[in-house]
């Protein structure tokens, strides 16, 4: 294989520099894939990442309330007791709560009274019946079992939050806007992207992270719209991307440029853990599969698609554009390459081999 | 003072040990965001020849009005230069309640003495480096030829120079050769209304400037060489070659909320082992060091990433510099490379637009022009100056 300006035969130092070495000609990614191809080099192939995947039943943290002035747990009889409306048997403190009819929801809610002041960071939520929904949490306090029960209103979140530690974990506001998530050393333990969040130093986050907390699974959002709401209909997931007049790619294949599993992937796996057909219908997508381009242009959403240059080749199938309005549009005007302007609210199909994408974009 | 943020990079930041290294290589300068901008030297050197007598006066005139008017700021300073066979101070440096006596057009065209006359009078000045100086070389006209090292020395006195084509007889090319060479650019106006707009231009740009042609050291290592040195996304050349050794290089105006970006070729005798020093860019106080990692390591090699910010820098240098002397082909292929690379680097599509529209341009004036009116902000968007 020779340069096409110099007529060099290209070697492994060329491709090495990924550069003809002879006139300087800076190759692209099609001639660095062609060169790899001619000289036999293997394509790296980054190590899979195991997602994590909770075997074992988790640990169910005992039934306890703390006492209001000495804050030890009280559990078993100890509980029975204090809710009977006995005193603490440790300090002696009367049951505030004594002759009402005591509830874990209740008292739990009622430390929550004074959190209505800190500072807080909307996450979407990605399991459980209000998946998709966005929900504030507080900034700098402990949050656990009982914050969230109180945030997620919701009874069919109670298994999963009987595996959440009563103090899990903490937010933290670092730079930049950013925010971050410490573990307070809970049982279950809390993950971001996979992998668990261990030591004092906050973990920084950003939207379409996964963070974990067992099997209750959050994504941050962004606090700014307008956006498009991202929605994989066979695993539920969703998570925001915030626009700007810039234009910003969304990966929509397994990996990503990076050679990191996007979030949404990592998401969906970890709700797909415990079905393998589920599973396979997930990795029916290719890795470098699709990409969605948006960026705010007048009054709509620039919006374009198109798949990363590479030898392996893409399945695209694209399904429709079903506008508001009603109007059914054919897959042909969103052939890949072909920018259009949408307005806000129109509902963005895709179809891609057997998993199903909703982008909806929000004024 | 605060210091500019210097950043030199390769297009890959590892190479093969013990072998040679060719590869592209940037570097970016961003003035410091709460840098204060200039007062402006602005100096005119005005074509008097004999064709511009009637209509031409009257443009030289109105023209020179307008910015005593309209656009001079108090702090601001002109002069002016008018040429014809020969040349000669017309105004001394005044400031904005001084009087211009009107022009008189005859004689002939001669591009030589009206440089020697800017470079004489520049030289009798004391150099000011809190000012920004601009000279703006306006000519109707084909003139004799000035010598390339006398417009090439223009910014050793702080000053860069425009030059303006005033009517559709004027050779684009020669004046856009004396812009480059003294790091200024070329605008096209062959109405009266565009030399006001050029005018207008000039002052918006000059009231930018935050450091007056400043001066990059260069430090190449042993082994180690540098070419084709220029200054994206306009195309203009800085220098040649740089071999082992220090040096000087003498930049354009750097404006405020932009990047500069300088584009070379690098040539590594051989790469050792580890970390290779292979030159130190210094200006204004701050440094940033060109370095490449050399390895044995044949996956790491293979797959370390490019540099997408240097790839674009890379094509567009190309690109630019292609438009300039009319290689179409060339500039094709460089912004074919520019638009694939769009697909990851999103500066390089506002790029590749912008440069396509310069090849599209149907006058060799335009093409310059748009090149010279292109920047890029501080994060590496592209965009046309808004004159």
């Amino acid at each position: 294989m020779k340069c096409q300006f110099c007529d060099k035969i290209l070697d492994k130092g060329d491709l090495g520099a990924s550069t003809c070495q002879g006139c300087g000609d800076v190759f692209d990614q099609t001639q660095i894939v062609e060169l790899r191809d001619h000289l036999n080099i293997e394509a790296y192939t980054p190590p899979e990442i195991t997602v994590p995947v909770n075997k074992d039943d988790p640990l169910v943290a005992p039934e306890s309330e703390q006492c209001v002035d000495c804050f030890a747990d009280l559990m078993g009889a100890d509980l029975e007791s204090w809710r009977s409306g006995n005193a603490c048997p440790y300090c002696g403190a009367s049951n505030p709560d004594s002759g009402a009819s005591s509830s874990i929801t209740d008292s739990e809610s009622s430390d929550l009274s004074n959190f209505s002041d800190l500072p807080v960071h909307p996450f979407i939520v990605n399991s459980g019946p209000l998946m998709g929904k966005e929900i504030m949490l507080s900034i700098g306090v402990e949050l656990g079992r009982r914050s969230l029960r109180d945030t997620l209103q919701d009874t069919g979140y109670q298994k999963l939050l009987s595996t959440i530690s009563g103090e899990h974990m903490r937010l933290h506001a670092i730079e930049d806007g950013l925010i971050g998530v410490e573990d307070l050393g809970s049982k279950n333990g809390t993950y971001l992207n996979g992998d668990r969040v261990v030591g004092p130093l906050p973990r920084p986050m950003q939207y379409g992270d996964a963070l974990s907390l067992h099997d209750l699974c959050l994504t941050p959002s962004p606090p700014t719209s307008p956006f498009a709401l991202f929605h994989h209909q066979q695993s539920g997931v969703s998570w925001k991307l915030p626009l700007t007049g810039i234009k910003q790619s969304v990966h929509l294949g397994r990996w990503t440029e990076a050679e990191r599993r996007t979030p949404w992937y990592r998401m969906a796996q970890l709700h797909h853990a415990e079905n393998q057909n589920q599973l396979d219908d997930l990795d029916a997508i290719s890795r470098r599969h699709f990409f969605v381009d948006l960026a705010l242009d007048g009054d709509g959403v620039g919006i374009q698609f198109w798949h990363e240059l590479g030898k392996e080749p893409c399945d695209v199938q694209i399904g429709t554009i079903t506008a508001e309005t009603g109007v059914h549009q054919t897959s042909t005007v969103l052939d890949e390459g072909v920018r259009r302007v949408i307005p806000f609210g129109t509902k963005v199909t895709v179809n891609m081999r057997k998993n199903t994408f909703v982008i909806l974009t929000t004024e | 003072m605060s210091q500019p943020t210097l950043t030199a990079s390769l297009l890959k930041d590892v190479a093969a040990s013990n072998s040679p290294l060719k590869a592209k290589g940037a570097l970016t300068i961003v003035a410091a965001p709460n840098e204060n901008t200039l007062p402006l030297d602005l100096l005119l050197v005005l074509d008097v020849s004999g064709s511009m007598k009637g209509q031409g006066e009257s443009v030289l005139q109105d023209s020179t009005i307008h910015i005593l008017n309209n656009l001079m700021r108090p702090e601001d300073r002109i002069a002016i230069i008018t040429f014809n066979s020969g040349a000669l101070v017309h105004t001394a440096w005044t400031d904005v309640n001084g009087t211009v006596a009107p022009f008189q057009a005859s004689g002939g065209t001669n591009f030589g003495s009206a440089i020697n006359e800017v470079l004489s009078f520049l030289g009798s000045q004391d150099q000011q480096g809190n000012r920004a100086g601009v000279a703006l070389f306006l000519s109707d006209g084909h003139g004799s030829k000035a010598s390339d090292d006398n417009v090439r020395s223009i910014p050793d006195f702080g000053f860069t120079m425009h030059t303006i084509g005033v009517t559709n007889g004027a050779k684009p090319e020669h004046l856009e050769h004396m812009a480059e060479l003294a790091k200024g650019y070329y605008y096209d106006a062959p109405t009266f209304d565009d030399v006001k707009k050029a005018f207008q231009s000039i002052f918006n740009y000059g009231k930018t400037i935050v450091y007056a042609a400043p001066d990059l050291e260069v430090n190449v290592s042993d082994g180690v060489i540098l070419e084709n040195l220029t200054q994206t996304p306009q195309g203009l050349a800085l220098a040649n070659s740089l071999g082992p050794g220090a040096h000087s290089v003498s930049l354009s105006h750097m404006v405020k909320d932009t990047r500069m970006e300088i584009s070379f070729d690098v040539s590594v005798d051989a790469v050792k082992d580890g970390v290779n020093s292979l030159a130190t860019f210094s200006l204004q106080g701050a440094t940033a060091v060109l370095n490449v990692r050399g390895t044995n390591d044949e996956t790491e090699l293979y797959n370390a990433p490019l540099n997408t910010d240097v790839t674009m820098i890379a094509h567009s240098a190309d690109a630019a510099t292609a438009i300039k002397r009319g290689d179409e082909v060339g500039a094709t292929r460089a912004i074919t490379k520019m638009e694939k690379l769009a697909k990851t680097n999103p500066n390089a599509g506002t790029r590749t637009t912008i440069l396509t529209e310069a090849t599209k341009a149907t006058s060799v004036g335009e093409k310059m022009e748009t090149l010279g009116r292109m920047q890029s902000d501080t994060s590496g968007k592209t965009k046309l100056r808004n004159d």
